[in-house]
């Protein structure tokens, strides 16, 4: 048989794998962005830098013009925007600025001015020299920094401007250019992670995937051991390296299977010692109606019927007791509160005793009953199942004490009051007793004693231990011990408590 | 024939026990273990009933122990235990049949023979002795096909020669296998029943060793 148990689950590792890369991802493109932002700030601030030292160095190269120089400059200058108007394009150098600087440039290793780079100069607001691409106004008239467009390039730039008294140099980049390279300089930073990206990502795979290895591998055990029998309850996870975090959740589950395994043994126990109690006496039936069926003569088949009836009585007895314990052992098919119900004990008792009255004569056992109680006194209890209670107890006392002619008493019923709230009663028989090693063993289900079975076939061993289970469902269970009388014959009392309606009379 | 049944209950003892006697068995009943290696060591049983859970131990383990001692008796459990692993743990143990409570007791009867013909070597109910035919299952003997008209007591008398047919029988042990200790029998009993299947089926049919015992003739 197969049992299919569908149950909604999500993988755990999966979701761990998800949340973990999807973290680290999200980490990733943060710090992306923030590294970024960070280059373009650091990169501007050199650039700017650069800008301010590009401005100094121009300052340091090209000279101011004496007087003498900038009254031909004027001149000259007249001159120049008149070229300068028949060629845009082309770049004026006046005095000798472009030689010095085109000197100072090669000893940096530069053969001209980059192209993303404008420079200006201007002395007395007169534009003494600038690089290819700069236009002939000022790109700017704030002094220190600042940006302008430039509409011929469609360009916008940052702009450095330092005056030196008539001296104006003026240094503008693109801001493009600056973007440029702080992407560059981000991409430098950010492209080795991004390769380690999926091998991180791979190793988190791995790592997920050992770390749960424990899980697969107690699954693994559990699914590959029988389903059914013993083995499916024993304790797992004994082959395999634990780690700590697991360990209280395997041992707790061990724990629970071995309660597990314990109360299945029970069980399967009962239900054997159940069927082998009535499998015998409908054996017995069925072998007598045999006997019944094949006798050789009359006596032969009374005697066979007489032990028919015998076995139906048993097998009766039986069913009858394993009904009450299922009604005893399930609180759901017990009414708790009437657990507590006010009865009259006496006239209870007065019921038991005669309903073996049968027994007890045929047994010569006589009852002797001794109370405190008067006939209104009440106890708090199930009136149907204290008397299967004294009945049990009655029974079983009948059949094992001595008859009237060995002992002087060989039956006594004693009800105390113990308390104003309860009272004890005890069932006394001077029979064969019951060992003080097995008192606690007889009140197992089942549990038969062997003395005992030799010469009497009535019992499945379940007249204690319906007893005990009823007198811990209204107190505190049997007590066993052993009696001895006057003349110094064994025997065994067994008492239990109950408790008593206060106020309720007494002797 | 004589059998030994070991069980406790008394209502499923007694009903084998007379169950069987009246299908011609001797039966001697014991409701424990510890009298039981005693019974087998001074009588000759045909077949042994034994029952497991028994008041002074497991008939199990008993049966393996006898078994390890070299008891050779056709034994059949009869139990509560029906589990397929208590009746292979059973017949492991060394037992010849397992039956599972509640049965019926002519199934029970019907095992016991079949486990008595088969450790006496026949494999059907019909024994035939040369011109002897003995059917098991009618108690019926015919002699070249006549029917010889025999008592229930004087077929199991038969039969016993039968399943043993060179072994060499003492008065006692056939008085064993006829009756229980407690029949008061007359000292003659054997000798007239032996004489009584001479008669009904032939002169030679059982011969007499004087001193010895009797014994099956040879297939006539």
């Amino acid at each position: 048989m197969t049992i299919a148990l569908t149950l909604s689950s999500k993988s755990l590792s999966r979701r761990l794998l998800v949340s973990i890369l999807s973290f680290v991802l999200l980490f990733w493109l943060t710090s992306a962005a923030v590294t970024m932002y960070k280059a373009l700030d650091e990169v501007s601030h050199l650039l700017d830098q650069q800008l301010i030292y590009n401005a100094y160095f121009v300052h340091g190269t090209i000279p101011m013009m004496t007087p003498a120089e900038r009254s031909n400059e004027a001149d000259s200058h007249h001159q120049h925007e008149e070229d300068h108007e028949r060629d845009k394009n082309h770049v004026q150098l006046p005095h000798n600025s472009s030689e010095l600087l085109s000197v100072q440039l090669k000893k940096l290793g530069l053969s001209k001015i980059p192209e993303h780079i404008l420079l200006q100069v201007f002395e007395d607001n007169v534009l003494r020299y600038r690089s290819s691409g700069a236009p002939f106004e000022a790109l700017s008239t704030i002094e220190g920094f600042s940006e302008a467009e430039l509409r011929l390039k469609k360009s916008r730039f940052r702009v450095f401007t330092l005056s030196d008294g008539p001296q104006r140099i003026i240094v503008a980049t693109t801001l493009q250019s600056r973007h440029d390279i702080a992407r560059e300089f981000a991409e430098a930073l950010l492209t080795p992670l991004a390769l380690l990206l999926p091998l991180l990502a791979a190793w988190i795979v791995f790592a997920l995937r050992r770390g749960f290895r424990v899980f697969r591998q107690l699954n693994s055990e559990i699914r590959t051991r029988p389903h059914y029998g013993d083995q499916a309850w024993m304790s797992i996870g004994h082959n395999i390296h634990l780690p700590s975090e697991i360990t209280p959740l395997v041992e707790t589950l061990n724990i629970l299977l071995h309660g597990l395994g314990q109360h299945i043994n029970n069980e399967r126990a009962f239900t054997a010692n159940a069927a082998h109690e009535l499998r015998t006496p409908l054996a017995a039936l069925s072998s007598q109606l045999h006997v019944v069926a094949h006798a050789r003569n009359e006596a032969e088949r009374s005697v066979a019927i007489a032990h028919a009836q015998n076995a139906l009585k048993r097998a009766s007895h039986l069913i009858n007791s394993l009904l009450l314990l299922a009604r005893i052992d399930s609180p759901e098919n017990l009414n708790t509160s009437a657990l507590n119900t006010k009865c009259l004990l006496l006239p209870l008792v007065r019921r038991v005793l005669s309903d073996n009255l049968e027994l007890l004569n045929q047994n010569t056992i006589e009852v002797t009953l001794e109370s405190e109680l008067t006939e209104t006194t009440e106890v708090l209890a199930h009136e149907e199942l204290l008397a299967a209670l004294l009945n049990n107890l009655i029974r079983n006392a009948a059949f094992y004490a001595y008859p009237k002619d060995i002992a002087e008493r060989p039956l006594m019923l004693k009800i105390d009051i113990r308390s104003p709230e309860q009272i004890t009663i005890e069932i006394k028989d001077w029979g064969r007793g019951i060992p003080e090693t097995e008192r606690e063993i007889v009140l197992r289900r089942f549990y038969r004693m062997n003395q005992g079975r030799l010469d009497n076939s009535v019992g499945a061993g379940l007249g204690l231990a319906i007893g005990q289970k009823i007198a811990q469902l209204m107190g505190d269970g049997l007590r066993l011990s052993a009696t001895r009388n006057h003349i110094n014959l064994p025997g065994l009392s067994v008492g239990f408590t109950l408790n008593k309606v206060r106020n309720s009379p007494t002797k | 024939m004589r059998i030994l049944l070991v069980e406790d209950d008394t209502e499923l003892g007694n009903g084998v026990k007379v169950g069987f006697e009246q299908q011609g068995f001797v039966v001697d009943w014991l409701t424990n273990l510890s009298a039981l290696t005693i019974y087998l060591a001074h009588t000759h049983y045909a077949a042994l009933i034994l029952d497991l859970s028994l008041p002074d131990g497991d008939g199990r383990a008993w049966l393996e122990r006898a078994r390890a001692n070299g008891v050779a008796l056709p034994i059949l459990i009869i139990t509560a235990r029906d589990a397929v692993p208590d009746r292979i743990d059973g017949l492991n143990a060394g037992a010849d049949d397992y039956l599972a409570k509640p049965f019926d007791l002519s199934e029970c009867i019907a095992r016991v023979h079949a486990l008595i013909r088969r450790s006496a070597g026949h494999s059907n109910n019909f024994l035939k002795h040369g011109r002897l035919a003995f059917d098991l299952t009618q108690h019926r003997v015919t002699f070249d096909g006549i029917d010889c008209g025999l008592t229930r007591r004087e077929v199991d008398l038969l039969h016993v020669f039968l399943l043993h047919p060179k072994r060499v029988f003492s008065r006692d042990d056939l008085e064993a296998h006829l009756y229980d200790d407690e029949s008061a029998i007359e000292s003659n009993t054997i000798e007239v029943h032996l004489y009584k299947l001479r008669k009904k089926i032939h002169p030679k049919i059982i011969q007499n060793l004087r001193g010895i015992g009797y014994v099956l003739a040879p297939p006539l």
